[in-house]
């Protein structure tokens, strides 16, 4: 699955964790558990922090501002980041569209 | 025909009780778990027995089709039927009891093996694809790594009373507060599945040590410059962890979890580094020095 414009897919809608996904918060950290391929996904500080807030209430902008608002970026480069960081989980199956 | 005595072992930990009606069965456990046989101090803190039954049968259907892997099928009372190459078994849901057929060109380490992964997946442990070793008075290191990471070749440069395990280690939470045990003592226990490193060595007893360390191997390169170890993140850890624990991939969603829980436990409780050695006996002072 490719997309035409990076963040095209995350930039829009709500997403929340999909619930199949196996998941733990290891000392702030998450590692992910893909439901069917048993394919592993260990987070980094930022990238758990943006998959803590998944849970169907925010949009791209608003996980972007809580990102600004919680680590040292700017706020334009926290929106490039969260929207590229949304493909991924959307393209790997980990996230699902409220 | 009565049913033959058991033969009692330890186990990676378990307190295992052999039933076999194969003299051959019998005979090949006595002389190759000899040194793990059950005494009773030992026997009675491993928990519970896993009474492991195990036949082989003279002609053998089974899954032809599977080269590698396990497939579970719950039982739907808890407990699951798994099926492998070489083998068929049930197990109830605590492993209290595990009835086994094994085919007969199958090997019977290999067998016990893949019981014990699933024992310890069932109970309150896993099995661990990684070396062990033990800093005496101070308790076990584990080294995780995947086939050709170093093991036995780390293995071999420690002093004989040193090694633990160059394989296989049974890794178990025991005396939580919580049941589980994983919030309390982490132990690790050799088990007599070795790699190339040809067997245990002398001496060698199966009682668990406490875990300190855990140290993920890196892949060996001719170039490493002398021993080294960095820190890990404890998400990259656990996925290393959860990456080389028997039968993890394989097992269903609930025992996978389960398995992810204790994953996550060992990365939050013990301090992991990743390590890059020599093949130098030194290696064992650099351990050493760090603990």
């Amino acid at each position: 699955m490719t997309h035409g414009v990076e963040g095209e897919i995350g930039a829009s809608g709500r997403w929340r964790r999909d619930d199949r996904v196996a998941w733990r918060d290891i000392a702030g950290e998450a590692l992910l558990i893909h439901p069917a391929r048993s394919l592993m996904y260990p987070l980094d500080e930022v990238g758990s922090a943006i998959w803590g807030l998944l849970d169907g209430t925010r949009d791209a902008g608003a996980v972007a501002a809580e990102i600004h608002g919680r680590f040292d970026v700017e706020e334009a480069e926290a929106a490039r980041d969260v929207a590229r960081f949304l493909d991924e989980l959307a393209e790997a199956g980990l996230i699902v569209r409220t | 025909m009565p049913d033959p005595a058991p033969f009692p072992f330890l186990l990676g930990g378990l307190d295992v009780r052999l039933r076999a009606s194969d003299a051959d069965v019998r005979r090949r456990a006595r002389a190759g778990f000899g040194r793990w046989r059950a005494r009773d101090g030992a026997a009675a803190a491993a928990g519970e027995p896993v009474e492991l039954r195990v036949s082989r049968p003279a002609r053998w259907a089974g899954a032809r089709r599977r080269a590698t892997g396990a497939a579970w099928r719950p039982d739907g009372a808890g407990g699951y039927a798994v099926e492998a190459r070489g083998f068929r078994l049930a197990a109830d849901a605590a492993a209290r009891r595990i009835e086994a057929d094994v085919a007969p060109a199958y090997g019977l380490g290999d067998f016990y093996r893949a019981a014990l992964g699933l024992a310890l997946a069932l109970r309150d442990g896993f099995l661990l694809h990684a070396a062990a070793l033990e800093i005496p008075g101070r308790g076990a290191c584990l080294a995780c790594g995947p086939s050709g990471y170093g093991k036995t070749t780390l293995s071999r440069q420690l002093p004989p009373r040193a090694v633990l395990a160059d394989d296989a280690v049974g890794v178990r939470g025991l005396g939580g507060a919580r049941g589980s045990g994983w919030d309390a003592e982490i132990l690790a226990y050799p088990t007599p599945f070795f790699g190339d490193y040809g067997g245990p060595p002398r001496g060698l007893r199966p009682a668990g040590r406490p875990v300190r360390r855990l140290y993920l191997l890196s892949r060996p390169s001719a170039r490493t410059p002398r021993h080294a170890v960095e820190p890990v993140r404890r998400s990259e850890a656990a996925a290393a962890v959860l990456g080389q624990i028997l039968m993890a991939g394989e097992a269903p969603a609930e025992v996978r979890a389960r398995l992810l829980d204790r994953a996550a436990a060992l990365v939050e409780r013990v301090p992991v580094f990743r390590l890059a050695f020599r093949p130098e006996p030194s290696i064992w002072d650099f351990l050493n020095q760090r603990m």
